[in-house]
């Protein structure tokens, strides 16, 4: 369940992007490959019919084109596209960002001389590295900043760049190594999977580059380019600019990229860095599981068994995953190779009232549940699932909806007409037919006002 | 407090419809390269013309998700040939993400002969993303080699020159290959969402009619839409075969604009179509081709044991399938010319259609 996540946060952090920054965005068509990639289904079909029809798209035709109970995926997926500034709207009908309409069409047929897919080196490397070398190097950098967060002594503390983006995310806070000590945000960023975890990370770090006075835009391109990347093949400095070179140093300290030495004119993408803008275990076969191998491996080893009576055992001697397991379940006894403990109300309230949330702790014992959990359908015994999301509805008594309320209609019919409408693009929060009034969420609430001049006071 | 409870909760369940929305699709894509049959098709539209834009609509549906796959098959007038992904050549061993050979291998691979790779000035081109470049590389190549070594005599069938091509073969090439990516796939995992699409240029099929409708009905069973972009004449099996499997159909009234048909049509996937209007045909042609001399009929003779189709009652007196020998009487009946008969009850058996009521006469009747 982390995509959805990671994909609204990356979302939202372009929506929030002011337009002139977005559409210089779109001048490497690897980004607007990579944005693309992250529109809904629906918002990809539109930008696909208008990529080469040369004529603007009726509005109307839309209309037609959508079923008529899908009318909110429709209506999402317009928004969207209009909070990226992809399309341009005048007298009803839709037509694509130039920019974005050219990078995109460039992407798909190769037309490109922007090399924004990377320069892969044309010289042979004296120190050749293999994919098994870089996966090692990939996870002994991520486990050792994990470690770090936990608290486990290794020896070993990250470079200064890290820590200090660790403090920036409000990870961790203290002023010296020494002193860190990790947050309840840690704690949640601990239970995501690895990848969700690197989105994280990079989109603080983008947030923190604009402190630094990098170019947000040139920081994008180069993480889009990444995902891009192949990897093992390693690729030449020659086309990065100088805000990306200081970028690759940052980067190699979270392992995503591997330099053998700074001095060096090529650098090589790890597993964490192709996988980036991928669904990691979106797809399990045979082919596509290397893709998410890393996140893969902890699941071939998975060493957590939940019992019905709430028992956990966890066969396991890392302090790290001892750690997370600390942080919702009760322990009890710990052996040379695994741990013992029980779930309790407490424990879970616990974990709750440090915001980790319910679905976070299930996907975590799905994901590293033990092998011998995995014949079992369902996975997780549900008495146990339930009663963690009990515990959960237990503290969440009220929900916050920020929105609108429309009341005094002057007639029973207006107030059908308009609430139907809000009902049709999904947008109603709540209602009292027989007071005529309804509450409508912030994001829906300027199709309501544009209906409502359109309709009603444009008809009188 | 009903909101909880297992059955909604447990996360294999509880979000399938939202896994639904975000599994990748696997299209197959079958390119009928029948040379008559896109010679017939010029000018309004080229081969080389089609692949452009078949190979642009290919490189979209894998913009569409990280994890979508496609194959491409050519069917060809005597032959069927795998365009992408090719077992053997570099194309496919650089492309883990779409051979279903074990990735490690096929990396490791990559490494050793990566240098010769970077050799080749186009693989090394940094002007497009690396899976479409190995996808569209592999097809054309692949695609000069087969019309290269296509030669007269392959156009030629029992001696006559036709336009057909092996559809059958090419749609029971791809099931197969969508069998083995999706069938490796264990119940807890999240399946591929697989779907064939078929460019069509020949209109005559008929021939080929028993093992396409064995294809259509594996197909449906397999629950893979098979969608068809007709260009020149409507086939009649084709029509059938969309039908069947809820594909979309469509026939290009203006082949040259192609692009846009692929993009609008055929580029939703499964998930995404419930939510549109498809293009399907008002009108599908059912009819059936008879077993004896693959005509295609409108009326004809069905045995009433094994329900094969005749244009005409067999010669020898049995039926070819399944050797069930007929009453000659009833034979010599069918044979009959219709009798222009005086009074007001005309009495005409030859002309049956398909099956009849049981009380009726039966248009074959079994031998002791």
């Amino acid at each position: 369940m982390s995509i959805p996540r990671f994909r609204t946060s990356i979302n939202d952090y372009l929506e929030g992007l002011p337009e002139p920054v977005l559409i210089r965005l779109y001048y490497s068509p690897a980004t607007c490959l990579a944005i693309f990639r992250l529109l809904p289904a629906m918002a990809q079909l539109f930008i696909m019919t208008m990529l080469f029809n040369d004529k603007p798209l009726a509005a109307t035709d839309l209309n037609d084109w959508v079923q008529d109970g899908s009318t909110p995926k429709q209506y999402e997926a317009l928004e969207k596209l209009r909070g990226m500034h992809l399309i341009k709207e005048s007298q009803g009908t839709l037509s694509l960002q130039k920019t974005f309409r050219a990078g995109l069409r460039n992407a798909l047929t190769g037309g490109d001389h922007n090399n924004s897919f990377g320069i892969p080196c044309n010289t042979e490397d004296k120190h050749r590295v293999d994919i098994k070398f870089l996966d090692e190097h990939a996870n002994n950098q991520w486990e050792l900043i994990l470690h770090f967060m936990v608290g486990t002594d290794t020896g070993k503390v990250p470079n200064n760049g890290v820590l200090s983006l660790l403090r920036h995310s409000g990870l961790m806070e203290g002023s010296t190594p020494s002193n860190m000590r990790i947050t309840n945000a840690g704690f949640q960023f601990l239970l995501q999977d690895v990848n969700a975890q690197i989105w994280t990370l990079l989109l603080q770090y983008l947030n923190m580059s604009e402190d630094l006075q990098m170019d947000a835009v040139e920081v994008l391109h180069f993480l889009f380019m990444l995902g891009s990347l192949e990897l093992g093949q390693d690729y030449t400095l020659v086309a990065l600019s100088p805000t990306q070179k200081i970028m690759l140093d940052d980067l190699r300290d979270y392992g995503i990229v591997y330099q053998r030495k700074s001095s060096s004119r090529r650098f090589y993408p790890t597993r964490l860095a192709t996988t980036l803008t991928s669904d990691t275990g979106a797809l399990l076969t045979a082919s596509a599981s290397m893709d998410s191998a890393i996140s893969q491996k902890e699941r071939e080893t998975g060493f957590v068994i939940l019992e019905t009576n709430f028992k956990v055992y966890a066969y396991t001697d890392s302090p790290l995953q001892i750690a997370v397991l600390n942080l919702f379940v009760h322990l009890k006894s710990r052996f040379v190779n695994m741990v013992a403990g029980q779930i309790s109300r407490e424990s879970v309230r616990k974990a709750l009232s440090n915001g980790i949330t319910a679905d976070q702790i299930i996907t975590y014992l799905t994901v590293h549940a033990h092998p011998q959990m995995r014949k079992s359908i369902p996975l997780l015994p549900p008495t146990v699932v339930d009663q963690i999301r009990l515990w959960q509805l237990e503290m969440e008594r009220m929900k916050i909806v920020e929105g609108y309320l429309y009341s005094d209609f002057s007639s029973k019919n207006e107030y059908d007409i308009i609430a139907g409408y809000a009902h049709d693009l999904g947008v109603m929060a709540w209602e009292k037919p027989n007071k005529r009034m309804f509450f409508v969420t912030k994001e829906g609430n300027q199709q309501i006002v544009d209906f409502v001049r359109r309709k009603v006071h444009g008809g009188v | 407090m009903n909101a909880v409870d297992g059955s909604s909760h447990v996360p294999q369940v509880g979000f399938a419809s939202e896994l639904e929305e975000e599994l990748p699709s696997l299209l197959v894509l079958i390119l009928d390269t029948s040379p008559l049959g896109w010679g017939a098709q010029s000018p309004p539209i080229s081969l080389h013309d089609a692949v452009a834009s078949l190979l642009i609509f290919v490189n979209s549906h894998l913009a569409l998700n990280h994890s979508n796959e496609a194959a491409v098959i050519a069917s060809h007038t005597n032959c069927i040939k795998y365009l992408y992904p090719v077992a053997g050549e570099d194309y496919g061993a650089s492309a883990p993400k779409s051979t279903a050979t074990s990735g490690t291998e096929s990396s490791e691979e990559m490494i050793t002969n990566g240098q010769s790779n970077g050799d080749n000035g186009t693989l090394n081109d940094a002007s497009m993303y690396r899976q479409f470049r190995v996808v569209n590389e592999s097809v054309m190549k692949q695609l000069d080699l087969l019309l290269l070594g296509t030669s007269a005599s392959d156009i030629e069938h029992n001696g006559t020159i036709s336009d057909t091509t092996l559809i059958s073969g090419a749609l029971s090439t791809a099931l197969a290959y969508i069998n083995r990516l999706v069938g490796g796939v264990n119940d807890n995992g999240p399946k591929v969402r697989a779907r064939i699409m078929v460019v069509s240029v020949c209109s005559d099929l008929a021939s080929q009619y028993v093992p396409i409708m064995n294809c259509i009905f594996a197909a449906q069973k397999m629950k893979v839409p098979i969608d068809i972009c007709k260009i020149g004449n409507d086939t009649v099996f084709l029509q059938q075969a969309a039908d069947t499997t809820g594909g979309v159909y469509m026939h290009l009234e203006h082949p040259r604009g192609m692009i846009q048909y692929l993009m609008t049509a055929f580029l939703p996937d499964r998930a995404l179509r419930k939510h549109l209007v498809i293009p399907t045909q008002s009108s599908i042609d059912f009819r059936a081709a008879c077993f004896c001399h693959n005509r295609i009929v409108d009326i004809g003779y069905v045995c009433n044991i094994c329900l094969s189709i005749y244009c005409q009652p067999p010669a020898d007196g049995s039926c070819a399938i399944c050797d069930t020998i007929f009453d000659p009487k009833e034979l010599a009946d069918l044979l009959k010319k219709p009798v222009v008969v005086t009074t007001n009850v005309p009495k005409n058996k030859a002309k049956k259609k398909k099956k009849k009521d049981s009380d009726a006469t039966p248009n074959f009747t079994p031998g002791p």
